[in-house]
């Protein structure tokens, strides 16, 4: 690697004078992919909006790319023609457009051409898709399209910027940047997506990859840098590395004592609340509901899914997970009625409620709570302050007199954000700028204040950082030893594993297996759900081969 | 752009609206200082302002919830000819006709609400054409011509009568702004109706009635503009059938210009109040100096422009734009229809790139 593709030296970045990112370099060859690793706030973001010209550097850094070099910072837009593309995690596309009005978005916005010729353009993508083995209909609305495919044509998009402005070295490749865009996809869809990164890079050009998920990254990439508190600790190829050493580098020593320090004191903090209820009632904090006697989901059938039945014991973590797309995603909220369903019922004390009638606010008042997938449209509003969201369910409790007692209100908010080491926890500040870990601890404080009984999670730990993870999932085994029933739903095997105590494993919309005791590790689900998968694959091949007889 | 840089033009940003009233008030003051700077034009402009100011807080609730209520100014104009007609031509007793009036905007804020929330259509369309219809009533009631001579009580009330040297209809528009700013940030569904203007869906996830709190915002829009059509109709004791519709653009520009001061980014009672007196002193001084009469439309129009922008710029900061935003202050709306989801997407990409 002589001449790098990309090759980024003496990056430095201030906040408010404290530095965010210091002296980093990296170098990124041709055909190469390079992992970049590091909790949230290590620096990852500013670095990649570095390269996209939203920051400029406080240094003389040097950038060089494709054989230009560049000392200062760059104007938006100029990212492009240097032959840097970029897939963000929200990935950019429109639901409400086809597959190739998404594409060629960024070209509508730049074309001179008057006329767009959508025959040609479509026969072109078309090309573009199947030399990459991809059977996506330019045609077809983006938004019917699953995830994985969503993030396909996001990246094909990017690709073809490489192309239709062919950097200085004229070869139409170029950097291509995946910030976090994997984030919201489950293992396969995640590994349909690495295939299609892989030729890419066979074509010459260079990937940098953002992650959370240390596994894929290790998959995926050839070497991997990793960035702590601002500075590149590491770069090492994938082969040389192991899960536990990104992990130790990515924490750091010190790091991970104040993490565990911080676990431990949430540990700590929420056993004297159940301890001195005193305080709790003082402070309005409703006293813990009597936990479920008894509870079972019968026959739940949706879109998605049918015949899901399954019970649960106070106390108890169950996860529920399956293939991406297999219909564990949407169990949850059928059952707090955040989606309607079509039959089946939630038993919970001996007492049946139609799940197809099921509401929110029904479900609330049954004590249950709702952590929704998407935490920055369902869960929180980022332009509120964090106390306008957390304390949302309880403002009836600080209404007193005729007003409500705000002084009151923020002091209740700080001592629910201490409770779940939120930080900052400051209950005046805007939620939307906490960063995703810190804003799913806030959620998670929004609801667990209530002390529910039944705690439904919905990929809770969904683009959040190591360090906010292991808190989370200490906050979730507390609110199970509190009594509560918690339902855990996720794409992540090997989180459910270490985390449930059962698992329902479901595979085509229907329960493939009912995992518990020794049998909760990530293989047997994995083994579970990809059996379940190919067994109704069969049933239905089976199925129709009898209809054709019929037929025929 | 760093916290720090944002605390130092934070006085700027809450309080440019009031300097820039104060910037014109001192203008006219110097070049017409007989007629401009007395007690008896500054009683005259507050007083008789009041009806914009108490249609553009009626404005606000609904807007607050995320929804547009252009049926205000049409509410305020039949109200008040219908306190006209039946006060003059039937002879009802005027108190009476005032309570018709109110309930008259409560039935159609309960019309517009139910049609906008369950049959779910915008409700841009649904008020816009529920105000043109109402404008129709207006003028067949009135047989299309002003109608004068309503009870000299209610003028009394509102406008002869005095507190501090200021007409009462003046101190309702400050009790109703008091009452209504206590309302957004000291009561529960105050601060409800804010998140469902935030988030339908985080709303009715965290068990809101999200129907009922829209529906009622609509009945409240309603029913003050009903009340503004009788204070509109007892400050000067006749009624026109078109004059008040001419209100909407200027209090939806008084709306979002308060929007972009005292608290910036959010619908507020004190702010609007701001706008409200602020546009009127412009076009008060302007008339002085002599300019015609057209450029009351250059102004409010313009001002609704500015201040859009201004908020959308003001706002930028402490609302992303295009997550789960409602008409909002810079009227981009996250939940809302295809258009709106498409017109936001193109700011998050600009940030990326």
């Amino acid at each position: 690697m002589s001449v790098p593709l990309l090759r980024v030296t003496n990056l430095w970045k201030y906040f408010s004078g404290t530095p965010v990112l210091s002296d980093v370099s990296l170098e990124l060859g041709e055909g190469e992919i390079l992992g970049l690793v590091g909790q949230n706030g290590s620096g990852k973001s500013t670095l990649i909006k570095c390269l996209s010209g939203y920051h400029n550097p406080d240094s003389a850094w040097r950038l060089e790319i494709n054989g230009s070099t560049i000392s200062r910072g760059l104007h938006p837009g100029e990212p492009a023609s240097l032959g840097i593309s970029f897939v963000h995690q929200d990935l950019g596309v429109i639901g409400e457009l086809t597959v190739l009005e998404n594409l060629l978005l960024e070209r509508l916005g730049q074309e001179r051409a008057p006329v767009i010729r959508w025959r040609a353009e479509q026969r072109k993508a078309r090309e573009l898709l199947e030399s990459f083995d991809l059977q996506l209909d330019p045609r077809t609305k983006l938004g019917a399209l699953r995830p994985v495919e969503q993030a396909q044509v996001a990246i094909i998009r990017a690709v073809m910027q490489l192309r239709d402005r062919p950097a200085p070295n004229g070869r139409g490749t170029g950097v291509l940047v995946l910030d976090e865009a994997t984030t919201f996809l489950d293992r396969t869809g995640r590994e349909s997506l690495h295939s299609l990164l892989r030729s890419i890079a066979a074509t010459g050009s260079g990937v940098l990859f953002v992650s959370h998920d240390i596994n894929e990254v290790l998959a995926l990439a050839d070497r991997v840098t990793v960035l702590r508190d601002g500075r590149v600790v590491d770069t090492a190829p994938s082969a040389e590395l192991s899960p536990d050493d990104i992990v130790g580098l990515i924490v750091g020593g010190n790091r991970s004592t104040r993490v565990d320090q911080l676990a431990d004191d949430v540990a700590a903090e929420l056993a004297a609340d159940s301890a001195g209820s005193r305080d709790a009632a003082e402070l309005g904090i409703a006293a813990a509901a009597e936990p479920i006697r008894s509870f079972a989901v019968r026959d739940l059938a949706g879109p998605h899914v049918s015949g899901i039945g399954f019970g649960a014991t106070r106390g108890e973590i169950v996860g529920i997970t399956g293939i991406v797309g297999a219909g564990w995603e949407f169990v949850l909220d059928h059952l707090y009625g955040a989606q309607p369903a079509e039959s089946g019922q939630l038993e919970v004390n001996g007492t049946a409620f139609p799940l197809a009638n099921m509401t929110p606010r029904q479900a609330l008042g049954l004590g249950a709570i709702l952590v929704p997938a998407k935490r920055l449209t369902q869960a929180i509003i980022p332009g509120l302050s964090i106390r306008d969201n957390v304390m949302l369910p309880v403002l009836d409790d600080s209404f007193r007199g005729g007003r409500l007692r705000l002084r009151e209100l923020t002091l209740r908010c700080a001592r629910v954000l201490r409770d779940h080491a939120v930080q900052p926890p400051q209950p005046d500040r805007q939620i939307g700028t906490l960063s995703g870990g810190n804003q799913q601890k806030a959620v998670l404080g929004k609801w667990l204040q209530l002390a529910p009984r039944l705690v439904l999670l919905n990929e809770p730990t969904q683009g959040v950082d190591v360090g906010a993870r292991q808190l989370i999932f200490r906050i979730i085994r507390r609110a199970a030893e509190r009594g509560a029933i918690v339902l855990y739903a996720s794409g992540d095997w090997d989180e459910v594993a270490r985390l449930a105590h059962r698992v329902v494993v479901i595979a085509d919309g229907k329960v493939a297996a009912i995992l518990d005791g020794d049998d909760v590790t990530a293989d047997r689900i994995a083994e579970s759900a990809y059996r379940g998968t190919r067994r109704s694959a069969d049933l239905a091949r089976a199925a129709d081969a009898v209809v054709t007889d019929m037929t025929n | 752009m760093s916290a720090k840089q944002r605390h130092g033009d934070g006085f700027v940003r809450r309080f440019g609206v009031v300097l820039v009233w104060a910037a014109v008030v001192v203008v006219f003051s110097v070049v017409k200082p007989h007629t401009f700077p007395t007690s008896s034009n500054f009683s005259t402009l507050f007083a008789s302002q009041a009806p914009l100011g108490i249609v553009a807080l009626a404005l606000i609730i609904p807007l607050t919830g995320g929804d547009y209520d252009l049926s205000v100014a049409s509410v305020l104009n039949l109200a008040s000819m219908l306190v006209a007609v039946l006060n003059v031509q039937h002879g009802m007793p005027v108190g009476y006709a005032a309570i018709l009036a109110v309930l008259l905007g409560v039935v159609v804020g309960i019309v517009n609400g139910v049609i906008c929330v369950f049959a779910d259509i915008d409700p841009f369309i649904v008020t816009l054409g529920m105000g043109t219809f109402l404008d129709g009533l207006t003028l067949w009631i009135s047989n299309s011509a002003p109608l004068a001579g309503v009870s000299q009580s209610l003028v009394n009330l509102l406008v002869i009568d005095r507190f501090l040297g200021l007409s009462l209809e003046f101190w309702f528009l400050i009790i109703l702004a008091a009452a209504l700013w206590f309302f957004f940030d000291y009561t529960p569904p105050g601060r409800r109706l804010l998140v469902v203007g935030r988030s339908r869906e985080v709303a009715r996830l965290s068990g809101l009635r999200v129907r009922r709190i829209r529906i009622l915002s609509f009945v409240a829009a309603g029913g003050i503009s009903g009340l503004a059509g009788v204070v509109y109709v007892g400050t000067s004791g006749s009624a026109d059938p078109s004059a008040g519709t001419s209100l909407l653009l200027p209090a939806f520009a008084a709306v979002f210009l308060g929007a972009t001061t005292l608290w910036p980014g959010r619908f507020n009672p004190w702010g609007t109040l701001v706008a409200v007196y602020f546009l009127t002193t412009g076009i008060n001084g302007l008339a002085q100096v002599g300019v015609s009469t057209f450029v009351q439309q250059l102004f409010y129009g313009g001002a609704l422009v500015i201040a859009v922008l201004l908020s959308s710029l003001v706002g930028r900061p402490s609302l992303r734009p295009g997550r789960g935003r409602r008409p909002g202050v810079a009227a981009t709306g996250g939940n809302g229809p295809a258009a709106r989801s498409v017109s936001a997407t193109p700011a998050s990409g600009g940030d990326a790139a």
